[in-house]
């Protein structure tokens, strides 16, 4: 495997795991709030823009955390972290891929209640710019339990291939991340209903899942393989 | 004076303006012009107060649940955001 393959596949992986029911729930409350309040589609790009640009500078302050982390301690250590992120992203995924069969039901991706009522605030109170990049920010604790993994499964992919550490990998990476999102942004902007966008993703929520449990898994095990030298990788 | 128990058992005065601000939120998040999304938010506030005149308390889900119905003959986009007001995840 190249740089080229590997960008294919993280860019790959981001926009399957950035379609997420929960991170397309907050992002669809922003604009429903900001258009309640009798906003513009210049506010709804402002607060779009400023979303993304809260979440993207969360996953770059974890994604260069976690290469630090990695960095700091040696190789041998650090390859045992890799496995550790690629069991953990596995049983993860078998969770994503449970609700897929069964939404919901038992162990489930779900926010901690206080950061539910928290984003509940944030989505029907305060609708100001600042306020916009501070929901992005919370948006990746909500969604810590998927796009969090996810974020440290593709770092720990990135070191192990021997990539080096740079803020541009997680600045295009959050913004693979923010596909489904912008897609969302779009539509709202030219007029499509934010119910329309929620009925939608109410019915594709099982599949998001599944895709993001797959992607999870994918990830995961291209580490095992590049640690096992199985696959061999140049960057 | 009528009451509203709340989700959290907490009760408080029924409060129109409330319930206004929150349906004509609702049409305007649907992009329905300002001017229909008070008329809206006008009709359902009186079938509400039709509603709520023989009742001295309710819980806050029920109104809610009313709400949605007289919203929904109205407009169903703004009904359905009104009812799912709660994030969904």
């Amino acid at each position: 495997m190249n740089t080229l393959d590997i960008l294919l596949f993280i860019g790959v992986v981001a926009a399957i795991s950035g379609v997420s029911p929960t991170l397309i729930s907050i992002f669809t409350s922003l604009m429903a709030g900001t258009l309640g309040k009798g906003r513009t589609n210049t506010r709804l790009w402002l607060n779009g823009i400023a979303f993304f640009a809260g979440f993207i500078s969360i996953v770059i302050i974890i994604g260069v955390s976690f290469w630090l982390l990695l960095d700091s301690v040696s190789n041998q250590t650090a390859q045992y972290i890799a496995v550790a992120v690629s069991a953990v992203a596995i049983g993860a995924a078998i969770i994503e891929i449970k609700d897929y069969f069964w939404y919901g039901r038992g162990v489930s991706h779900k926010p901690h209640k206080r950061l539910h009522s928290l984003i509940h605030t944030r989505t029907s109170k305060r609708f100001g710019i600042s306020s916009s990049f501070l929901l992005g920010s919370i948006a990746v604790a909500a969604t810590a339990s998927n796009i969090g993994l996810v974020i440290i499964t593709v770092t720990s992919l990135l070191f192990v291939c021997g990539a080096t550490v740079g803020i541009s990998w997680f600045l295009l990476f959050g913004m693979c991340l923010l596909v489904g999102a912008f897609a969302t942004l779009i539509a709202v902007t030219n007029n499509i209903k934010v119910s329309a966008v929620i009925v939608w993703k109410e019915e594709s929520k099982a599949v998001m899942r599944l895709g993001s449990g797959l992607a999870l898994i994918a990830t995961a095990w291209l580490i095992l393989l590049v640690l096992s030298h199985t696959l061999a990788v140049s960057l | 004076m009528k009451h509203i128990v709340k989700r959290s058992g907490r009760t408080e005065a029924y409060d129109e303006r409330k319930l206004y601000a929150s349906i004509y939120a609702a049409c305007l998040a649907v992009r329905e012009p300002v001017g229909a999304a008070e008329l809206v938010a006008e009709r359902v506030c009186a079938d509400m107060q039709d509603w709520l005149k023989p009742k001295s308390e309710v819980s806050s889900t029920d109104i809610r649940t009313h709400a949605t119905k007289y919203l929904k003959q109205l407009n169903e986009h703004a009904a359905f955001l009104y009812a799912h007001h709660r994030i969904m995840w």
